[in-house]
């Protein structure tokens, strides 16, 4: 009778455990966000005299991509305890997506049921896709002005043009666009001394100076660009040295802009892939990689090009600005010194699209108009912006008699601007102390900008979706491989190969499909 | 069907009075098996939510997926999510790539691990059998990117292999450039990977094997080869047709974790060792669409389903014992 007794109750135990690790799935993290039942009557603040509804209290959740900060809760606590509590009678509380598996979780978060109010958002980060599914709530003019009084004042009106999609706005991009898309060369110049290497002064001296120091690799122990498969290094360097410009952001079609703002006619426009401006890249690369500039075995490699640049296993690194984070990372090692080459000095540069970093109101949003004011809330308060993008006055940064702004100790566990770049603001305090490499090669940026004509567009691929996607697929095939040069002498006969797999895909009618939108866009303009 | 009958002849025989009514019957059986019962609800529970509710979002395969209407209101779209998949002709190379791969792990895990198994079985000394058996079974727990890493730092082209063959005087290694032995390196690494896991279920079933047979043989002066031909091999026939036949079931389904992170992106051995599973996730990772993912599994899934019941029947017109169903 009694072992019964116990089978029944192991049988049992053993089905809750099984049911309690089923619904532990479900349950959703927002309520994360302090006591709900607490009611803040806003008496001051930046909305009291607005026409909002603040009388409920809410909590709102809002996702964004990166690694949780170490001090993320601390920060949190502090802009709900003197913010968003008092002034907005909300709660926010910040959910991170990290970088190795975004991707996947992305779509995975918007289908299912947790509750998302806010989510970070690009024209890189499934913003059309997304859009085209339904995820994003439509932000008309009457709804902005109402809800994000002080946002809709303060954005520059290119970047709502940016972020517009078929004349419609569905998230609220940076306040602030930087030269993102300009990609710099970060270079050992104690290995330039040392072996007496060309200096990367154009992208012809660049690869020289890459198969010289290849020359070396055995002695020195460096590879010229150790990298791996995943990042495309060397493309859009390519790009800018030939002043081809894209048409548009996250999309392939291209055109030589020779550094003019006018926009590209529909015959010089060009996709990417199957282009001779390809094929000669390609053939390129496939020379580099016979000079062993890198290992043969780099497009099965999976280690981030910068950790090889900053333990001092790779001759160069090219990216934006951020190359001067690997640099400082590399010098503070002890393990050489830096330089930094602009390789087109010739070729004016655009600004990244605001459309590059955004916030969206999703469509399940508990609250929406809410969500929209704690986004706006969030920008347009210095001090609340300037506490979620660098942290605690005092702790994490100061700032300096300059207006600049001091890192401090604390900053290990909350670095300036980790995560926030998608709420950024044009009064951003600059660094104090930036390494004078890098004022001067902004400064250069700066003075070479343009802003091409066709900025705005954005390119729907919906009505060629199957064609899209199988053009896709055969590019993700093929990039990395001729990226790294792996076919050597076969590079010509694959790229044949690969343009005809392209065409079989069905790349004429999607090319098609993007001349009719844009003839269809200038036309309207 | 003769199971059936069996089962209802001893119900027959051990139920007393009530066994005309077959509700109370069925509810005295309850009862009695309450315990047992209770123990299946893990798995029941298990498949209704993981396999049985999911089936439901089949129809998304058909339907225009909009988050703002949800899966059931979102406006059909016929067999459109299908057509990306049959834009090109890849997807008939690249489902018989699929299928082959998974065909030759099935025949080498089986030899390996069955193999493996009867020497186990066969090894005296305790320490060395235990010790064997967790190394073997090691690799099982290793991730696939890690198994990526080792691999390439072994046989890759700054790897140690590399390094000890030019030492003595061999000219350039590396795996990775060998395009032709790649399908023959998968095979071997998923034999070092998984043979230890496989093992331990023949192991086991031999196990199970009663050591009178043994016996009788040894009296008999049986061999010891004898002995694994004409008892260890027989009496693992019925678990053999079991894990094959549900190995089948995924036989379209390329391991994605495998060939991702050990192929990569290198175009070279993706000629020869591209699947179903990641050139579909190339495809849809630049543009994800819920509808198309969704058709992309159906594919997969009325594929294995064909599989699985053409190979069930052949087992069940061969010997219905050793049929799944």
């Amino acid at each position: 009778m009694k072992a019964n007794f116990v089978k029944k109750i192991v049988a049992v135990a053993l089905v809750l455990a099984v049911v309690g690790t089923m619904s532990g799935c479900g349950s959703s993290k927002a309520s994360a966000a302090s006591d709900p039942g607490v009611n803040y009557e806003v008496t001051s603040g930046p909305y009291v005299d607005k026409d909002v509804d603040l009388s409920k209290h809410e909590n709102v959740v809002m996702y964004v991509l990166g690694d949780r900060p170490a001090d993320m809760d601390e920060v949190l606590e502090k802009a709900n305890k003197e913010y968003f509590e008092p002034n907005l009678n909300t709660d926010l509380s910040i959910e991170f997506l990290n970088w190795s598996d975004y991707q996947t979780k992305y779509p995975l978060l918007l289908s299912g049921g947790e509750q998302v109010d806010l989510i970070y958002t690009a024209s890189w980060c499934f913003y059309n896709e997304e859009i085209a599914a339904g995820a994003f709530k439509e932000l008309d003019k009457d709804f902005l002005k109402k809800y994000m009084p002080y946002t809709f004042e303060e954005e520059p009106s290119q970047a709502w043009d940016e972020i517009s999609v078929g004349g419609k706005i569905y998230a609220v991009p940076k306040g602030q666009a930087s030269f993102t898309a300009y990609d710099l060369a970060l270079v050992r110049k104690d290995l330039i001394d040392k072996y007496n290497l060309t200096e990367p002064t154009s992208w012809d001296n660049f690869k020289k100076y890459l198969t010289e120091l290849a020359e070396h690799t055995s002695e020195s122990g460096v590879t010229a660009m150790n990298t791996n498969a995943n990042r495309e290094q060397l493309l859009s360097m390519y790009l800018q040295s030939e002043k081809i410009q894209g048409v548009t952001e996250g999309y392939d079609w291209e055109y030589v802009a020779d550094n003019s703002e006018a926009a590209p006619k529909q015959d010089d426009i060009f996709y990417l892939y199957t282009s001779d401006e390809y094929k000669k890249y390609c053939e390129e690369m496939a020379e580099l990689a016979e000079k062993k500039v890198w290992s043969s075995d780099a497009i099965n490699d999976t280690t981030d090009p910068q950790a090889y640049f900053e333990n001092g296993t790779s001759g160069a690194f090219v990216w934006n600005n951020s190359i001067f984070a690997a640099g400082k990372n590399f010098e503070d090692a002890g393990l050489g010194e830096f330089a930094a080459y602009d390789v087109t000095p010739d070729t004016k540069r655009a600004r990244g699209a605001y459309s590059v970093d955004a916030i969206a109101i999703t469509s399940k949003a508990v609250n929406p108009e809410r969500a929209a004011l704690t986004l706006d809330y969030m920008k347009s308060d210095v001090d609340l912006n300037r506490l979620l993008l660098g942290g605690i006055e005092g702790k994490h940064w100061e700032l300096t008699e300059d207006g600049t702004r001091k890192t401090l100790d604390g900053a290990a566990n909350y670095g300036w601007n980790s995560w926030a770049w998608a709420i950024n603001r044009q009064d951003e305090p600059a660094e104090d102390g930036l390494d004078e490499r890098q004022i001067k090669l902004m400064e250069a940026c700066e003075a070479q900008e343009f802003v091409p004509e066709q900025t705005g567009f954005t390119f729907n691929p919906e009505k060629v979706q199957s064609q899209y996607q199988a053009v896709s697929a055969v590019v993700d095939e093929y990039r990395q491989s001729f990226a790294l040069g792996i076919y050597g002498d076969a590079t010509d006969s694959t790229f044949d190969t690969f343009k005809t797999q392209l065409e079989a895909a069905g790349i004429d009618a999607v090319t098609e499909e993007f001349l009719s939108q844009y003839n269809a866009y200038m036309s309207n303009r | 069907m003769d199971i059936d009958l069996n089962g209802a002849k001893v119900i027959k025989n051990t139920k007393s009075i009530e066994r005309n009514n077959k509700w109370s019957a069925f509810l005295t059986d309850v009862r009695k098996n309450r315990v047992l019962l209770c123990m299946l609800i893990p798995a029941l529970l298990y498949v209704i939510v993981f396999a049985y509710i999911p089936m439901g979002g089949i129809v998304l395969a058909f339907k225009n997926y909009n988050y703002n209407v949800g899966i059931f209101k979102s406006p059909w779209c016929g067999f459109d999510n299908f057509r990306f998949l049959f834009v090109t002709n890849k997807i008939w190379q690249l489902t018989l790539n699929t299928l082959l791969y998974n065909l030759v792990f099935i025949a080498s895990g089986l030899v390996f691990e069955v193999g493996f198994a009867i020497v186990l079985s066969e090894i005296r000394n305790k320490v060395f059998k235990k010790i064997t058996q967790a190394f073997m079974f090691l690799p099982y727990f290793i991730s696939w990117v890690v198994v990526a890493t080792i691999m390439l730092n072994i046989f890759g082209s700054n790897g140690v292999l590399h390094h000890i063959l030019s030492y003595f005087g061999a000219g350039d290694f590396s795996v990775y450039k060998n395009t032709k032995i790649w399908p023959l390196v998968l095979v071997i690494v998923r034999a070092w990977k998984q043979t230890g896991y496989g093992t331990v279920v023949y192991l086991a079933a031999i196990t199970g094997i009663g050591q009178d047979l043994y016996e009788a043989a040894s009296i008999d002066g049986a061999t010891i080869w004898q002995k694994i031909r004409y008892i260890t091999l027989p009496s693992l026939k019925p678990t053999i047709f079991i894990m094959v036949l549900l190995a089948l079931g995924n036989v379209f389904r390329g391991d994605f974790g495998m060939f991702y992170q050990l192929v990569g992106s290198n175009q070279l051995l993706l000629q020869t060792s591209d699947v179903l599973d990641t050139y579909i996730y190339r495809m849809l990772t630049t543009s994800p669409n819920t509808g198309m993912t969704a058709a992309a599994g159906l594919y997969q899934s009325i594929l294995c389903f064909v599989c699985i019941m053409v190979a069930n029947h052949v087992v069940k017109k061969v010997d219905p014992d050793y049929s799944l169903f």
